[in-house]
């Protein structure tokens, strides 16, 4: 059996496995771009002022009727792109997120940086401050739930379950927190608190955007970087750093980047549930095992969700002023049916 | 400084938490040789180890490589020389076995660098030395556990190094798979002059198969050198509290333990 | 009793006293002070004053509710970690909290509700449904890691606490009506409010201590419990009702308050051992020393005003689960 093996398989002969995978995987980046595009164009011709989408378009570059061009943009633009940026920025994050866990129930939303982007948002509501302050105090949550994050479940190493762990903590004292400003306040301020605590992009301008935007596509580069190392993190900690890992130092590279992301996304759109949480099980149940391309099928994934999550929210359901965050919860909780009733477990320890 | 690969410490201490593992051991691994190290349970095995793979950091003393101190150079220059089999190794969900073996190539790998052809050819040689060719695409958690352990020896292999280490390769495995596992490390040695030390369970397989022996008791040293010159009762029955003879084996002629029968267990001892 | 429990009669009885002194303590303590014989006066006496009728119109129901919601939540925390052998369950991380506050909020939307006595069924029903998913859960798992059913847990609170929030979006008076009674307190709540539970508190708190000598075996493993003869499936079904039970009331009654589930447990363990026949009726008494303690805090914090019980324990328990982790993962 060992010694002298013949080989059956030439070097250039590619695995089947691997070209099924990799069609897949440019299965659902083509059809994820296409849907990415058609719902886009279909957010900037809807309203209540409807366009054909060749005028849209036109608008869009700043052609055409000033009427239109107004309104696509400076409402209906921001507003989709916003969605786009926050998706992918949730996607990329989840997926970073529950391969770091090694749970299919890790996303930011557990970890407590949903919950300290609400507090930042509401604080800054609480303060006065003017509408385009506040995702600038979501993002300071959402870092400071995950300094809390460090700080509390460092101890010589960042060991998995004390991780999660600690991230409920955290998030739970935040919850507690945003709950107590709520509760507090008079009923016009509480309103639009809570609006911002369940995620919305109704809205936003291109200023936010530009800012968030920018900020995501540096994050996502800083990501795609590092997720190789995700997959010798997956070894072990002992096999990873014997690959020459430090295993803790990733692990928080790899958290901090994760966070920054969740961060991002809730500066735009509030602190949205959810789409963290099941992006990753969509790209996993087309594509299988994590690849090398899931981080960026991730983020398309959920900048698609998010898109048609919001033109849901906007032109389909009749109730006013629905914050997006409402409908992915909604989408969201099937999801988080079939996950709690699967048996298979994260990591298996294999025992010959 | 020649590289010659080999490993020694000194003085080393090794604790977790408060306790002392490893206790002021000076060792020397020779290099270019098959190690086994040996020893009741608890005594440190694995411990050491992990010392040496630079897993644990020393408390006290040094362990080095060619002379130099292992914990100032970076990880990756180490994992290029050194490459680990750990205990009971972790396995991702379905993971196939070419994918996993890849994954040895990462201390080889730039920041920016795609895979090369450097890399593939590695991944390719190591899936044929260790015969885990056949099961690349497979998944490697539904491999029988002496092909599991054939393809993480082969992760280790891609890792292209001149070291390696083997912590408990056999246990858990039927003995035609520990046998399977010991050859290979036997033939993965003879052909490239690999250094190996593994920590093993069984005298007799560890005088099969080592050029060197170290034995442990209590974390430390009991004894060290080839199992013919030290392997005898007197040393099993100090570190292992065993009565027993020592014989060559009738097939390679290396020390085997023969441990003596008693009264309680074998009433058919005389006659 | 056993000679071991003998052992531990002192601390039960001085946490009795730890007890009575914190009621005594909320009786007395608030925006106004009352002094201590001035409380005995209106409770036992017959004084009428202002700070009589304070004593007797208002903290007395207050310390009776938060009595028997500390107990029926304590109990049914010590009970939920048995039955799953995991030390990170409780009603706050079972979503049972999360599931009451749905519940009501929609009957306060749908049905236009505005009085906390009113909501008692629908909380109670509310708590119920999230407790018979997440035991599901918990017993289709089997033999989990504590971190997958916390983590289990909090999404499920997630999805719940989402669609509340979208419900009170959806108009400004259920907002009015929903934010104070989901911020879970003691205060405001008449005694009316406690009696239509109390029957199936009482039946929970039996079932509760029926349950407990089972647990003991429970923790040894399910094939090790059921070679010892204890019927597992029934004993966690019984347990299980005993959560919902004692969970369910209180919530009907205080609104979802975190953490004292979790904390009681954790708190009586070191002290009491891991018996839980000592346990259980442990928690009896640190239930409600908690919540009393985190009531009297929250009126004395920000003084004239008050913080809801409900807040304060979220704020005690969050430091609380971060040490657990610490405790619970090497």
């Amino acid at each position: 059996m060992t010694g002298a093996v013949v080989s059956v398989r030439t070097n250039r002969a590619k695995s089947t496995a691997r070209v099924r995978v990799r069609r897949r995987v440019l299965l659902l980046a083509a059809s994820g771009l296409l849907a990415l595009f058609v719902l886009l164009t279909l957010s900037l011709t809807t309203g209540e002022m409807r366009m054909p989408a060749a005028t849209a378009l036109r608008a869009l570059a700043g052609l055409g009727d000033p009427g239109d061009v107004l309104v696509v943009q400076e409402f209906r633009a921001p507003r989709s792109v916003a969605a786009i940026v926050a998706g992918a920025g949730l996607g990329a994050a989840g997926c970073v997120l529950q391969r770091l866990f090694r749970n299919p129930l890790a996303s930011p939303d557990v970890m407590g940086v949903t919950g300290g982007a609400s507090l930042g948002a509401v604080a800054l509501i609480a303060a006065g401050a003017s509408q385009t302050l506040i995702p600038v105090g979501a993002l300071g949550g959402g870092l400071l739930a995950a300094l809390l994050l460090g700080v509390f479940a460092w101890r010589s190493g960042l060991a998995v379950t004390r991780l999660v762990l600690t991230g409920l903590a955290v998030q739970a004292g935040l919850a507690a927190a945003v709950n107590l400003m709520i509760v507090r306040f008079p009923a016009e301020l509480a309103g639009s608190a809570l609006q911002w605590t369940t995620g919305s992009v109704y809205g936003r301008t291109w200023t936010e955007v530009w800012g968030a935007g920018g900020a995501m596509v540096l994050a996502l580069a800083v990501a795609l970087v590092l997720h190789r190392r995700l997959a010798v993190l997956d070894l072990g900690d002992d096999s990873a750093g014997a690959l020459g890992l430090n295993s803790s130092t990733a692990r928080l590279q790899l958290l901090f980047v994760a966070v920054a992301l969740a961060s991002l996304a809730a500066a735009v759109a509030g602190p949205v549930t959810f789409v963290a949480l099941a992006v990753p099980h969509i790209v996993r149940f087309v594509t299988g095992p994590p690849t090398a391309a899931s981080l960026g099928l991730a983020a398309l994934t959920g900048a698609v969700l998010l898109l048609a999550s919001d033109l849901v929210v906007q032109h389909l359901l009749p109730i006013e002023g629905l914050p997006v965050g409402a409908v992915t919860a909604t989408l969201g909780a099937p999801w988080l049916l079939v996950l709690m009733f699967r048996q298979s477990s994260p990591v298996r320890r294999n025992q010959a | 400084m020649t590289t010659v690969n080999q490993l020694s410490t000194r003085g080393l201490d090794l604790r977790y938490g408060d306790r002392l593992v490893v206790g002021g051991l000076d060792l020397t691994l020779p290099a270019g040789a098959v190690t086994a190290i040996v020893g009741p349970n608890a005594c440190g095995k694995s411990t050491l180890l992990r010392g040496l793979s630079r897993l644990l950091a020393p408390s006290a003393g040094t362990v080095t490589l060619d002379g130099a101190d292992i914990h100032r150079m970076s990880a990756r220059t180490l994992a290029r020389r050194m490459g680990l089999l750990p205990q009971q190794p972790v396995t991702p969900e379905a993971i196939t076995v070419e994918a996993l073996v890849r994954l040895g190539r990462y201390p080889h790998q730039r920041l920016l660098s795609p895979w090369s052809a450097a890399d593939q050819r590695a991944v390719d040689e190591a899936l044929e030395r260790t015969g885990t060719a056949p099961l690349r695409d497979q998944s490697v958690d539904r491999l029988s556990g002496g092909q599991r352990q054939r393809a993480w020896i082969a992760l280790a292999l891609a890792q292209d190094t001149e070291l390696l280490l083997l912590d408990e390769p056999t246990t858990f495995l039927d003995l035609r798979h520990q046998l399977d596992v010991l050859d290979l490390v036997a033939a993965l040695h003879a052909e490239a002059g690999r250094t190996v030390v593994m920590v093993l369970h069984d005298l007799g397989q560890a005088a099969r198969y080592a050029d060197h022996m170290v034995v442990l008791k209590g974390g430390r040293l009991a004894a060290a050198g080839a199992p013919a010159d030290i392997l005898d009762a007197d040393l099993v029955r100090s570190v292992f509290d065993v009565d027993c003879r020592v014989i060559p084996d009738p097939e390679t002629g290396t020390p085997l333990v023969v441990p003596k029968g008693s009264a309680v267990r074998h009433s058919a001892a005389s006659a | 009793m056993p000679l071991p429990a003998l052992r531990r009669l002192p601390l039960l009885l001085a946490g009795l006293g730890a007890l009575a002194l914190c009621t005594a303590l909320s009786l007395a303590l608030g925006a106004r002070s009352v002094p201590l014989p001035t409380v005995a006066d209106a409770l036992f006496g017959d004084a009428h004053g202002r700070e009589a009728l304070v004593v007797t119109g208002l903290r007395l129901p207050r310390t009776v509710i938060g009595l028997a919601v500390g107990a029926a939540l304590g109990v049914a925390g010590a009970v939920a970690q048995g039955i799953t052998r995991n030390p990170l369950a409780s009603p706050t991380t079972l979503g049972i909290n999360a599931g009451a506050g749905f519940a009501v909020v929609v009957a306060i939307f749908a049905l236009k509700l505005n009085d906390p006595v009113e909501y008692v069924w629908f909380a109670f029903a509310g708590a119920a449904g999230a407790a018979l998913f997440s035991q599901a859960l918990a017993r289709r798992a089997g033999d989990i890691d504590p971190v997958r059913l916390a983590l289990g847990g909090t999404v499920l609170q997630l999805v719940l606490l989402s669609w509340t929030s979208a419900v009170m979006l959806m108009n400004q008076r259920t907002l009015d009506e929903a934010r104070f009674w989901l911020a879970g307190s003691l205060s405001g709540r008449p005694l009316a409010v406690l009696w239509p539970v109390l029957p199936t508190l009482l039946l929970g708190l039996v079932v509760a201590l029926a349950v407990s000598p089972a647990l003991n075996a429970l923790a040894l493993g399910d094939d090790s419990a059921q070679a010892l003869g204890v019927p597992v499936t029934r004993i966690r079904l019984a347990g299980g009702v005993a959560v919902v039970l004692l969970s369910g009331s209180a919530v009907a009654v205080a609104g979802p308050v975190a953490f004292i589930g979790l904390a009681a447990p954790h708190l009586v363990r070191p002290l009491l051992g891991a018996d839980h026949r000592l346990l259980v009726p442990g928690c009896l008494i640190a239930g409600p020393l908690l919540l009393l303690t985190a009531d009297v805090l929250g009126r004395m914090v920000i003084r004239p005003s008050e913080l809801e019980a409900g807040i304060v324990t979220a704020f005690l328990g969050a430091p609380l689960l971060a040490l657990l982790a610490r405790k619970v993962a090497r």
